[in-house]
């Protein structure tokens, strides 16, 4: 009888080994956040009032599509807790899921990529045993996940909590968690890169988010398809409902066994969804550095693209729920000042949102130049008559380009699905002025980027913790109710946000200065450095 | 005693027929060449032996 997870104890250990750096951040970023964020909820709704507002700007079409819904009006006046679960609990679970991702498509297609897994395989171990020990690490993890919040959110004890939905409140993260990490190893088997298992599993995070913000707000069991709807459903701190977590373990079992017998009967290195072969000449466009560049990049762009307009046009959709719900209720309609005030208010949340959103593939394209250094192919670039300038200039430039294309796309979106769903539909001119508005933000993160390319190659990786801060900081930044320089770090938040607020040049121009100022001493000691190798 | 043995061992990439029917015996002890020009299958061969890839068996 062939064993076939013999020696799956040493691979484990040796996942652990490879990736403890990484599972110990994403696990101490966890807590931190979560335990500081639950701290803040005592003082920010300490009566009765403040949680009424909190209900009625909760209870609305638009906010259900973007948080999820799952509590009513007395839950809310009743616990703290609740208050929290609400508005964190959706955000909490598509970042676990987005670390079940990554740590999973690294430690399979990635390692397989890489040619780590051949190495591995060549010795007496079983077939299995290499995505066996993933499976294990990453469901460690996830216990490790789930304990180490459940911990937190119980010692924190804030009104409402005790031990048992403190614990469901991290069993729920954990329990998505292994839903995505076992998707993610399913999907490893069909792609044929890490790439594209990165990107088909962040598509299933994209597509679940959608379906259960349609479900959310029209029809409940659309919801139940996707496994974020389960998440949302463990009524946490009032009912306590366990059956969410349950089924996302079954659903993973069930995937990971499918994935498991995906890997035993295909070749390794091969995937079932083959990329097609390219064509055999190079066009024109090709053999100019910049249509390198671009053609290069062109698939996250694409992917992107698609995912914002995706994204755009799902929430643009809502604009039409939101309008007849107020509507429907003059009392709210005269809390809110009228019902295109809330709009308002929507949209340019909104539109922060997709603009943090949106600067991922700007960023995207520019750290290419630092991946392709890495890679070893930068060099072979170099070696002909072009100069670094010009190598430099041409990512940057794609990354603009990117930009430019990306906030197009919403403004575009949203504006078009407004004139098909509302009666008084969204200003085209407001809504491409507030979009084009945070490209000054964006800029400034391409900026930064080329500077850490050009000066510090090595710790290029810190541009996407400041998108993070930059996410936290809009999502959080009231809740956590940081000093007011803690908000300004993050360039989001120092754009006009229109149309709330009123158009203003000065930050508009500080920003476009700190980007031309980051990008030049960028380029100049990308000149002056020695090429990784 | 044989350490290894194999019979017939068929792949196919698509329609590229990699490997047609490939038999070996490796006693104990024994120093096996195992040479030939690119292409020609030894690495396919290899990883079939390592069980990392599915060959087909006659």
């Amino acid at each position: 009888m062939v064993n076939i997870f013999k020696e799956m104890p040493h691979m484990t250990g040796l996942l652990i080994r490879q990736l403890r750096l990484k599972i110990l951040l994403w696990l101490a970023g966890f807590a931190v956040i979560i335990v500081a964020t639950v701290t803040a909820y005592p003082s920010v709704y300490p009566d009765e009032e403040t949680r009424r507002g909190f209900a009625i700007t909760m209870n609305n079409p638009a906010m259900e599509a973007m948080v999820g819904s799952s509590y009513n009006l007395q839950d809310f006046l009743s616990t703290t807790a609740a208050l929290f679960a609400q508005e964190t609990m959706l955000f909490t679970l598509v970042i676990a899921a987005v670390m079940n991702i990554m740590l999973v498509s690294r430690m399979t297609r990635g390692d397989e990529e890489e040619g780590r897994t051949e190495f591995i395989r060549s010795l007496p171990i079983g077939r299995l045993s290499y995505l066996g020990a993933a499976m294990l690490v990453i469901t460690i993890v996830n216990i490790l996940l789930a304990a180490i919040i459940g911990t937190g959110l119980w010692a924190t004890d804030i009104d409402g909590t005790d031990w048992q939905s403190a614990y469901l409140y991290g069993s729920i993260l954990g329990g998505v968690g292994v839903v995505f990490a076992a998707i993610t190893a399913f999907l490893a088997q069909l792609a044929e890169t890490a790439r594209g298992t990165t990107i088909l599993s962040f598509g299933v995070l994209a597509v679940a988010y959608l379906v259960r913000a349609f479900g959310d707000v029209s029809n409940d069991t659309l919801s139940l398809i996707s496994p974020l709807g389960w998440g949302m459903r463990t009524n946490v701190f009032i009912q306590n409902d366990w059956w969410p977590v349950y089924s996302c373990v079954i659903a993973a079992f069930v995937l990971t066994a499918g994935a498991f017998y995906l890997h035993l009967v295909r070749d390794l290195d091969a995937g079932f969804i083959s990329p097609k072969p390219g064509n055999e000449h190079a066009s024109i466009f090709l053999k100019t550095p910049i249509g390198f560049t671009a053609h290069e990049q062109r698939v996250p762009i694409i992917v992107w693209a698609v995912f914002i307009v995706l994204f755009s046009t799902s929430f643009g959709y809502i604009l039409d729920d939101l309008e007849s719900y107020f509507a429907d209720n003059p009392f709210l309609e005269k809390m809110m000042q009228g019902e295109s005030d809330v709009t308002n208010q929507f949209v340019t949340l909104l539109m922060a949102m997709m603009s943090l959103i949106s600067a991922v593939p700007a960023v995207i394209s520019v750290m290419a130049l630092k991946k392709e250094e890495t890679a070893n192919r930068i060099e072979n670039f170099l070696s002909k008559a072009i100069s670094r300038t010009r190598v430099m200039g041409n990512y940057l430039l794609l990354g603009v380009a990117t930009s430019i294309l990306m906030q197009a796309l919403i403004a575009l979106s949203l504006w078009g699905t407004s004139t098909a769903v509302l009666n008084q539909p969204l200003d085209a001119g407001d809504i491409f002025l507030a979009a084009f508005t945070y490209l000054a933000a964006i800029w400034v993160l391409l900026g930064l980027s080329i500077l850490l390319i050009g000066l510090v190659p090595k710790i290029t990786s810190i541009i996407w913790l400041y998108l993070i801060y930059g996410f936290i900081i809009i999502f959080l930044g009231d809740v956590l109710d940081l000093p007011d320089w803690f908000d300004s770090l993050s360039v989001f938040e120092i754009v006009p946000a229109l149309s709330s607020e009123a158009f203003d040049t000065k930050p508009v121009i500080l920003l476009l200065g700190i980007s031309l100022v980051t990008s030049l001493v960028g380029f100049i000691s990308y000149n002056k450095r020695d090429i990784q190798n | 005693m044989t350490v290894l043995q194999t019979k017939g061992i068929a792949k196919t990439f698509g329609t590229f027929q990699a490997l047609d029917g490939i038999d070996m015996d490796v006693e104990p002890g024994e120093i096996y060449g195992f040479i030939g020009p690119n292409g020609a299958g030894k690495s396919t061969t290899i990883r079939i032996l390592l069980g990392n890839m599915h060959g087909k068996y006659f």
